[in-house]
């Protein structure tokens, strides 16, 4: 798999994280988290489509005030495991009004070929993507 | 005879950097280069006063040109950046007396430099706290500045940073990107298809005649194009234009109302067309 550049991680929804294509890769998910409460060392995240990924809490802790503001929206660095469940780097705090269709549109437009000259390859994934899309 | 007017970008305007680059037309003359010799002061391209949408991985990848001032970068596009606005998330930052340094991140590849700089004489409580919200990692900002290169490295000097009031800000930035993008893209391929008015001979027109230009490019991305020649051609019907509704009914077998409608705002909008008898009758200026 090609080296990702730095600063370079593709923005992916549920159905995305668990198609196979970016296992290994630093990702960006953007959601919220399913419940504050995590089962073990792993959390639920409800991802842009509606589709759930699995969160690994081994290197990262949820964000502080998850319990106080439960529809907060988050974004999530982190790498993808082979089985398609995330291992969480950072968790970023979004807003609790963002629009999640439209965000999982805009990644859809950004996985396009035709527009990788302003988003980059955000990793090594533009090569599958095309070969797919 | 080549007036020097150069018809590329959006405005088709001329390029007014003052200095040796300014032809001043022989005749009449435009008024707007201040009458008759040489401009009296330097004016601002209207590149150096567009504030262009960009993301880190373009910032990063743009291309100093070969020719011009050492900050004029390039888009592989064509178009120049001097101000850019992004959407990014502060991955580090570096709090120094004079400035605060921030290495920013918008996940298209690349991280970017943003400096800004401090004046604590003139800085009320607002702007401190304004400051010290945009302070800390993994917080996404919206940066306003000049994109400088020194030696390779790009910088940007913040006019403007601010933390989001949504998150919606960073999904309306990237498509703004594109739609920048792509309009831009529409302007280069539509000004050639654009039919001259009383002449199919182009004066002044840096490209090669309409007429010889061949067939309209069909297997170009989008059919705005052929659209926009459709009907800017149905609006030269007469000679005090063409009514909106005549015009759409020419069209419709063609192209869908509501794109007809949309492309008859632009070009007004653009300036393309201009109303004559009434609102409902436009020509092509």
């Amino acid at each position: 798999m090609a080296q990702q550049e730095d600063g370079g991680y593709p923005r992916l929804n549920g159905s995305m994280i668990c198609s196979g294509q970016y296992n290994n890769m630093i990702v960006s998910l953007v959601g919220q988290f399913a419940s504050a409460v995590p089962t073990g060392n792993t959390v639920e995240f409800v991802c842009c489509d509606q589709g759930r990924a699995t969160v690994i809490l081994d290197q990262a802790e949820l964000p502080e005030n998850l319990a106080a503001l439960p529809e907060m929206y988050y974004e999530l660095i982190g790498q993808v495991a082979e089985d398609g469940s995330l291992v969480l780097f950072v968790a970023r705090e979004m807003s609790a009004d963002m629009d999640m269709g439209t965000y999982n549109q805009m990644i859809q437009i950004q996985q396009n070929p035709k527009f990788m000259q302003y988003f980059g390859g955000g990793g090594g994934q533009m090569e599958s993507a095309m070969a797919t899309n | 005879m080549d007036y020097g007017l150069d018809y590329e970008g959006d405005m088709g305007g001329g390029d007014y950097s003052g200095g040796g680059g300014s032809r001043t037309p022989s005749a009449g003359g435009s008024s707007q280069r201040g009458g008759g010799g040489s401009a009296s002061r330097k004016r601002t391209s209207y590149d150096e006063q567009t504030i262009r949408a960009v993301t880190v991985n373009m910032m990063t990848k743009c291309s100093s040109p070969q020719m011009g001032d050492g900050n004029g970068l390039q888009l592989p596009d064509g178009r120049s950046l001097y101000h850019v606005q992004f959407v990014a998330a502060v991955r580090s930052l570096e709090d120094n007396s004079t400035h605060i340094m921030y290495h920013m991140e918008d996940g298209t590849g690349g991280v970017i430099n943003v400096k800004q700089w401090l004046d604590d004489s003139s800085e009320c409580t607002g702007v401190v706290e304004l400051r010290r919200a945009c302070s800390k990692e993994h917080v996404y900002l919206k940066v306003v500045g000049q994109l400088k290169d020194y030696d390779g490295q790009k910088l940007v000097l913040a006019d403007s940073i601010r933390p989001l009031t949504t998150a919606n800000q960073i999904t309306h930035h990237f498509l703004q990107v594109v739609y920048q993008a792509e309009m831009h893209k529409q302007g280069k391929h539509g000004s050639g298809a654009f039919p001259q008015p009383q002449s199919s001979s182009v004066m002044g027109f840096s490209g090669t005649p309409v007429a010889s230009r061949g067939p309209l490019n069909s297997s170009g991305d989008n059919g705005d194009t052929a659209l926009r020649r459709e009907v800017l051609h149905a609006f030269t019907q007469h000679d005090m234009g063409n009514s909106i509704n005549n015009v759409i009914d020419l069209l419709t077998s063609k192209f869908p109302e509501e794109a007809i409608r949309n492309e008859i705002t632009y070009l007004s909008n653009e300036g393309k067309l201009y109303s004559t008898i009434d609102e409902d009758h436009l020509g092509v200026a």
